[in-house]
């Protein structure tokens, strides 16, 4: 016999409600549960139990009388039970799959006098005539003045029923000192404590809930109720605990098993309910965690022995809790000695009264304990388990004694199956038995008909589907001409066993029913020939079928369009054929709707042509325009300079005083150009290249004249909004955003918007234009990189994470975190913050005035190394040349001498440029610290002053960025960056708080360490990328990253949370998703690759300062062009032929920038085909010059204005690209440009693009994207290389088409990466 | 159930394995496949109650077999694959997974290959096809997962790959 520690101090004369009270008015403010985004205090969970008890009462429930409780999981049915405790009743609980029928037996059983639900299950009760109370009336309870008479310790606290062998369901009672007792003494040896958060995810109907739930309650822990969703699925369950920061899971060893992740917050694992494989201790064990595995019937209150487990030593059920004790008997029960064999007896104060109404069964199993030392000792009870206590004192349980069964994890007694199978009408005699069919242990029932009954298997199945839980219904039912009898008249178990089911005996084939049965027999008979087919056959069970059939059978029904939807995961849901038949008969339904798809308008192309003349008629104002912001300034200094009495100073204040009118002007035409022009657009669907159309092009384009950039992260882009239409509410926080048409947009107060946010709101789709608004709540948090499309509301207090996207027509509930692309509901729980920090009127205006002449400071700032430069051109031009003065000079050789001239000061320019940027930064603004700040404060303002320096000098100094020099750049900006990393342009970066390591890779516009700016605060973080870390295009990292090395995050990849991040590891989407492997070293000299010799190091910076100051001198030397060109009419003071001689002279500058590209690239690099280049070699660093001139130059002063119109395919077919008749092209993102070909009348939205090269592991490889006709690319989607995307294909937002995806024709695909839209 | 089909292949029960490394059984059998099924089951809980010294049961979860018992407080887990007709199944202290996949050529390989296989080549040998579809398989079987488009596994923590007699194997284990 062994006895656990003697603790007197534990037997205390108490109930559930002294102890839930006890806690409860001890700490009411603490946080009791956490549900979804719902928080019960302990004082709250107090006073809601408090009502449903005088709830309760009033009905006339009185104390220790029996209640059932069946409510769905949440916070309203602990809330519930809580409710019962309190009042003194016993709650008899049932799980949400619980059929009604049974629930109507165990509450007949236990003389329950009514049942709580919640009004939407209580009609099911109801109709069985049973008193059914109402959560949502009880819970609406006036609180009562003080809590009436509540239960005595020996009333009971809860009834719970097992499965029984007469037929009925057992209940055993548990009293109110059992179980109050138990929850001390299993506590005093678990230790759960008041700070931690406890994982509940047990169903109340299972009794080791109540290690959960009220050990909690009996310290004060916080309880964090898994939603039903996540606690069948360990993936997702693990990664929300360790989101959570769960501290302490109670969980069945297989649950843990299936968690394959760290759970660093986890201090303490309790195993229990099932044996506890020697391997999980291993697996879960870590410094400063403990780990219980503990053992008990329900009939002793929840847990009786207890061990921690160490790693290496064998598992064993441990000692007795505190004033419990075991021993193990015979059949004889009398007492074994020690090391043997028998059934392990329990004794105890939680040992249960007995079954309910089952004298005899609790005579049975509820026996004198022949060892006892006093009264509370005198019975014991038998378990039904094998078990030994070895030479040390512990006990190692050894399986079930019993015909217990064990299906599925569920204890079973046959008897009570066999006792329902038995009242079937028809069945004369019945048994069942445990036994492998088709290889898998399954309860088979064998029944005797009675004479002349007709009734069948499938009947019978189904009835007793209606009454047992699913682990309780045989999976088979024979029907026997007689039952196999024992010589004591007993059922021949071991003959059944034995005996050869009819389901083994071949089965002949079923015709098909349906056009969809056809088609699946036909592939079927192609794909398993000779199988038996039959529409109730399971394909993986009784086919034979396996994982590569299942992936051809689909692959193969896929073929016919109308099945083009299905997927392998149908097949594993609907495993028989006629179930897969209704699957693929609803997919071909949805196809047959086309899944709300309207029919595609035809393009007109009278109208295409017609828009297109419109537009080419717009294109040179509009140029003119974007040019004059540098042209006017340039030619005003040079106006008030070039004699000798000139002022230099004069000649900047006025150059600086024309640039900053017309920024200023920028504002008033682009607002003013926008409401005149389009006035309101109304949501709609409006002919592609039609009217609306041609308006709204013109109206976005003005727009792009504005310098927004200026305004981002302050006040003044929320009233910028507001004047082109936009409806922004109060305390509205805007970091940066674009905004297709902005008087459809709605901001709530007080909500929030990250960065590069994209409201494409206004996008082209089937040849329409499709309108429509987005409404953002308040206090909504839209975080950085989303995209959200026309139609989709988000509601108050709603989340939509970094990297995720909002198709059209969503809707996010309010107060819901929806993550992803695709995006998915996430249970997430966030940094409760401070309340908004307040600021006075005027605060808030002296940070607008701050924010406005800061803006325009730095903006002169970045213009102000331009006069050196010209000081220097003109000293030149004076001293050996003067060109000004030579009369017979053509264009062609002034240019040439301007170009000349234009090299020492180009680079004369970037250098001060630099050293202008690392004084501002340096000795200006002070390094930035990680913390929370306040957004109305000082420390936000350095933040903002450091971003729109770094976002200047992307303009000023783009060619810095993707050459040797950007490391080197970063690092005088503060950053810590190792040696060889590549950088080619990062944004969002607090380089105070970064440090990348060596030899790593930053591809174009990553995301790097974006801070959190919400509810008035901004909080920042280190953030930090280990060494030979690869960041691909659009990659997202947050602030508080931390990258391990040799980690690979793929094209337009959110970066998972820090935990889950392992060195070598490769992610690629949003959410992100572990790949296998990275693609395969593919040969290259590591001299070429990341280990470059200083000679090719020197070439190649050689090339890039070229590659830097040459495009500089270009615009230098064309402006000198021009000056000298239209100077002579100012000096003859011939303005209007000054106007129109200089709107030519832009005009001409933005096609010839586009020329200039055209030139390098054909002359450079020649035609673009699929390769692999190593990075340190010619063709790599060519080929970057010219997609750094052609972002830089070409696209910013012309193409960009060519967006949306026919002539932006015509521009790139020049450069290459094989375009089909009347592409939509709302974007200039195109590198590789021969190795993109896209058919007729295809679109591809705004900020989307062909991804035709990657940089991993330094080798550039090229491949071929093709698009075909009539496809159309959602806003901001990316498509990778060697992949083509079928005709008529579309692809939603946000959405990554993987390396090598082929999709087919006529399908709808979304997501990061990309799966078929459903 | 025609004991002569499957069972005699396997004795003598094969001596255990050290601990921490899988023990690979390889059957022969010639019935309809779920009579290889049970057959295979029956085979597997003999052995690991010869390893035991006790009754072996194993149970049916929605991620395969699961010994139970003793078997199961020691950690075993099993995986069984059929191809053609041979039977393999699998033992090992901690997770496992097993797959045996037939070198065939058929219409559906290269959209498999790229759905499934994330391979980009139109033209997969069989050869290749068919180690990594046992891969790709075997990995899932580790990590009780079902089959998906798209779907990107992690690589198991060490793989092995054997080729024998025209048949491509993947192991995963721990």
């Amino acid at each position: 016999m062994l006895r656990g520690p003697s603790r007197p101090d534990l037997l205390r004369a108490e109930t559930l409600s002294d102890i839930l009270r006890t806690t409860a008015r001890r700490i009411p403010t603490k946080t009791a549960l956490l549900w979804e985004d719902r928080q019960v205090s302990y004082g709250e969970l107090l006073r809601t139990g408090e009502q449903l008890a005088a709830g309760l009462r009033q009905r006339g429930l009185r104390p220790g009388q029996v209640v059932g409780l069946w409510l769905p999981r949440g916070a309203d049915l602990l809330l519930a039970q809580a409710g019962i405790a309190l009042h003194g009743a016993a709650w008899l609980p049932f799980d949400a799959e619980t059929p009604p029928e049974r629930i109507a037996t165990c509450l007949a059983d236990a003389q329950a006098r009514g049942v709580l639900t919640t009004r939407s299950l209580a009609p099911r009760l109801r109709a069985l005539g049973l008193t059914v109370w109402d959560y949502e009336e009880l819970s609406a309870t006036p609180a009562p003045a003080a809590p009436s008479a509540t239960a005595t310790p020996d009333d009971p606290a809860y009834v719970i029923y097992t499965s029984g062998s007469t037929g009925q369901p057992k209940g055993i009672v548990i009293t109110q000192r059992n179980i109050c007792h138990l929850l001390r003494s299993e506590n005093a040896m678990l230790g759960v404590r008041e700070e931690d958060l406890v994982y509940q995810g047990f169903s109340v109907a299972f009794d080791m809930s109540f290690e959960e739930i009220w050990i909690s309650y009996l310290v004060g822990a916080t309880l964090w109720i898994a939603p039903a969703a996540l606690v069948g699925d360990p993936e997702a369950l693990a990664a929300t605990l360790q989101t959570r920061g769960v501290t302490v899971l109670h969980a069945v060893p297989t649950l843990m098993g299936l968690i394959d992740a760290p759970l660093p917050d986890v201090r303490l694992i309790n195993l229990g309910g099932e044996p506890c494989p020697e391997s999980l201790v291993g697996r879960l064990s870590r410094p400063g965690r403990q780990l219980f595995n503990t053992y008990g019937p329900t009939e002793t209150s929840v847990t009786a022995t207890l061990t921690a487990l160490t790693p290496g030593e064998a598992v064993t059920i441990g000692r007795p809790l505190p004033n419990y004790g075991v021993l193990v008997v015979d059949t004889d029960r009398r007492p074994v000695p020690v090391g043997e064999v028998g059934e392990l007896a329990i004794f105890g104060p939680g040992l249960a009264a007995g079954y309910l109404g089952r004298p005899e069964l609790t005579a049975a199993r509820f026996i004198p304990n022949p060892l006892a030392s006093d009264a509370s000792e005198a019975r014991m009870y038998l378990s039904g388990d094998l078990a030994q206590i070895d030479q040390t004192g512990v006990v190692r349980c050894l399986g079930r004694v019993d015909d217990q069964v064990k299906i599925r994890g569920f204890r079973v007694e046959l008897g009570e199956i066999e006792a329902h199978l038995g009242q079937e009408p028809g069945v004369a005699a019945a048994a069942v038995v445990l036994r492998p069919v088709a290889g898998i242990d399954q309860l088979v029932g064998f029944v005797v008909r009675s004479p002349g009954a007709t009734g069948g298997p499938d009947e019978w199945r189904r009835s007793l589907a209606a009454k047992l839980p699913p682990y309780m219904v045989p999976a088979q039912i024979e029907v026997l001409t007689e039952m196999p009898r024992l010589t004591s008249g007993k059922t021949d178990r071991r003959q059944l066993q034995q005996r050869p089911l009819s389901g083994f005996a071949p089965t002949a084939a079923a015709a098909p029913r349906d056009e969809d049965e056809r088609a699946l027999f036909a592939i079927l008979t192609r794909l398993m020939p000779g199988q038996a087919l039959r529409p109730e056959a399971d394909f993986f069970q009784d086919l034979g079928g396996h994982s590569l059939l299942a992936a051809r059978l689909v692959s193969a029904l896929r073929q016919t369009p109308a099945y083009a939807r299905l997927g392998v995961g149908d097949l594993y849901r609907e495993r028989t054929l006629e179930k897969l038949a209704r699957a693929m008969a609803a997919v071909r339904a949805r196809a047959a709707g086309t899944v709300g798809r309207p029919p595609r308008r035809r393009p007109d192309g009278r109208a295409h042509l017609l828009c297109g003349l419109a537009q080419a008629l717009c294109l040179p104002l509009l140029i003119l325009w974007h040019i004059s912001s540098w042209l006017a300034p340039f030619f005003t200094y040079h106006f008030f300079t070039g004699e000798p009495e000139d002022s230099i100073g004069f000649a900047v204040l006025a150059s600086l005083g024309v640039f900053v009118l017309l920024e200023l002007a920028s504002f008033v035409v682009a607002i003013a150009g926008k409401r005149l022009l389009l006035g309101r657009l109304r949501p709609g669907r409006y002919p592609l290249w039609g009217v609306t159309y041609f308006r709204f092009w013109l109206s976005e384009k003005l727009t792009l004249l504005a310098p927004v950039r200026l305004l981002h992260g302050t006040g003044w882009m929320n009233l910028y909004l507001r004047l082109l239409g936009a409806q922004i509410g109060r305390q509205v926080f805007i970091d940066s955003l674009v905004v297709s048409v902005p008087e459809l947009l709605v901001i709530g107060d007080g909500a929030d918007l990250g960065s590069a946010v994209l409201i494409a709101n206004a996008r082209v789709e089937g040849g329409e234009l499709v309108v429509g608004p987005v409404m953002i709540g308040p206090e909504a948090l839209v975080e950085s990189n989303t995209v959200l499309e026309n139609d989709v509301h988000l509601g108050a207090g709603a989340t939509l994470e970094a990297m995720s996207c909002a198709p059209a027509g969503t809707s996010f509930p309010p107060r819901e975190t929806w993550c992803g692309s695709p995006p998915r509901r996430v249970d997430r729980l966030r940094t409760v913050l401070p309340p908004r920090p307040a600021a006075s009127w005027w605060r808030r205006a002296l940070l607008l005035a701050s924010f406005a002449g800061a803006a325009l400071a730095i903006a002169c700032l970045f213009f102000l190394p331009v006069f050196p430069t010209f000081m220097l051109i003109d000293a030149l031009d004076a001293r050996y040349i003067d060109i000004f003065e030579a009369d017979d000079l053509g264009a062609f050789a002034a240019f040439g001498l301007f170009f000349l001239l234009a090299i020492p000061a180009s680079a004369l320019l970037v250098g001060g440029t630099v050293m202008l940027t690392a004084a501002l930064r340096r000795l200006l603004i002070a390094p930035l610290a990680a913390g929370r700040w306040a957004i109305a404060g000082p420390a936000y303002f350095r933040k903002w002053l450091v971003t729109r320096v770094l976002d200047a000098s992307l303009e000023t100094l783009h060619g810095l960025y993707a050459s040797v020099f950007a490391a080197g750049w970063l690092r005088l900006m503060g950053a810590q960056v190792g040696a060889n990393t590549e950088i080619s342009t990062a944004t969002g970066v607090s380089p105070d708080l970064l440090r990348l390591g060596r030899d790593s890779f930053v591809a174009d516009g990553v995301m790097l360490g974006d801070e959190e700016q919400r509810g008035g605060w901004m909080t920042l973080q280190p953030t930090s990328v280990g060494d030979r870390t690869f960041l691909g295009n659009g990659a997202y990292l947050g602030a508080g990253a931390a990258l391990p090395d040799d980690v690979l995050i793929g094209v337009q990849t959110r970066a998972p949370e820090n935990a889950t991040l392992r060195p070598g590891q490769v992610w690629l989407g949003s959410p992100a998703v572990l790949l296998p492997a990275r693609e395969g070293d593919p040969g290259f000299d590591p001299r070429l690759t990341f280990r470059p010799s200083r000679g090719r190091w020197l070439a190649r910076a050689t090339i890039e300062t070229l590659r830097i100051v040459l495009p500089m001198a270009f615009v230098i030397a064309t402006g000198y062009l021009i000056v000298h060109a239209t100077m002579p009419f100012a000096e003859e003071e011939r303005w209007t032929a000054l106007a129109g001689a200089l709107a030519v002279a832009g005009c001409l500058y933005g096609l010839a920038s586009f020329l200039l590209v055209l030139a390098l690239k054909w002359t450079l690099v020649g035609r673009y085909r699929p390769t692999a280049r190593p990075m340190w070699s010619l063709f790599v660093w060519a080929s970057e010059a010219v997609t750094s001139v052609y972002e830089a130059l070409a696209v910013p002063n012309f193409l960009d204005f060519l967006r949306g119109t026919p002539l932006l395919p015509w521009a790139l077919r020049l450069l290459g690209t094989r375009l089909g008749r009347r592409v939509y092209l709302d974007t200039t993102d195109v590198t590789e440009f021969d190795c993109v070909i896209i058919g007729d009348e295809a679109e591809l939205n705004a900020h989307c693009g062909p991804q035709t090269h990657l940089f991993e592991d330094r080798v550039m490889k090229i491949g071929e994207v093709r698009i075909g006709d009539r496809v159309s690319v959602g806003p901001a989607s990316t498509i990778l290389y060697d992949t083509d995307v079928g005709a008529d294909v579309r692809l939603g937002p946000l959405t990554l088409v993987a390396k090598g995806e082929r999709l087919p024709a006529d399908t709808d695909w979304i997501g990061s990466p990309a799966a078929p839209a459903r | 159930m025609k004991d002569d089909i499957l069972i005699p292949a396997i004795w003598p029960v094969p001596p255990p394995e050290p601990a921490g490394r899988p023990t690979l059984l390889r059957l022969p059998h010639a019935g309809p496949r779920v009579m290889a099924r049970a057959a295979t089951r029956e085979a597997a809980r003999t052995i690991l109650g010869a390893w035991c010294g006790h009754p072996i049961g194993l149970r049916e979860t929605p991620c395969g077999p699961r010994p139970d018992g003793v078997a199961a407080t020691r950690g075993f887990r099993v995986s069984f694959s059929y191809v053609g007709t041979e039977a393999w199944i699998a033992f090992h202290v901690g997770p496992v997974g097993l797959d045996a996949c037939a070198i065939a050529d058929f219409p559906e390989r290269a959209e498999l290959a790229r759905l499934y296989l994330t391979e980009t080549s139109d033209d997969l040998p069989v050869e290749v096809f068919a180690r990594s579809w046992a891969r790709l398989e075997a990995n899932l079987k580790y990590r009780e997962r079902s089959l998906s488009e798209h779907a990107r596994v992690a690589a198991p923590r060490q793989a092995r790959d054997w080729t024998e007699s025209g048949v491509a194997l993947a192991v995963a284990w721990d």
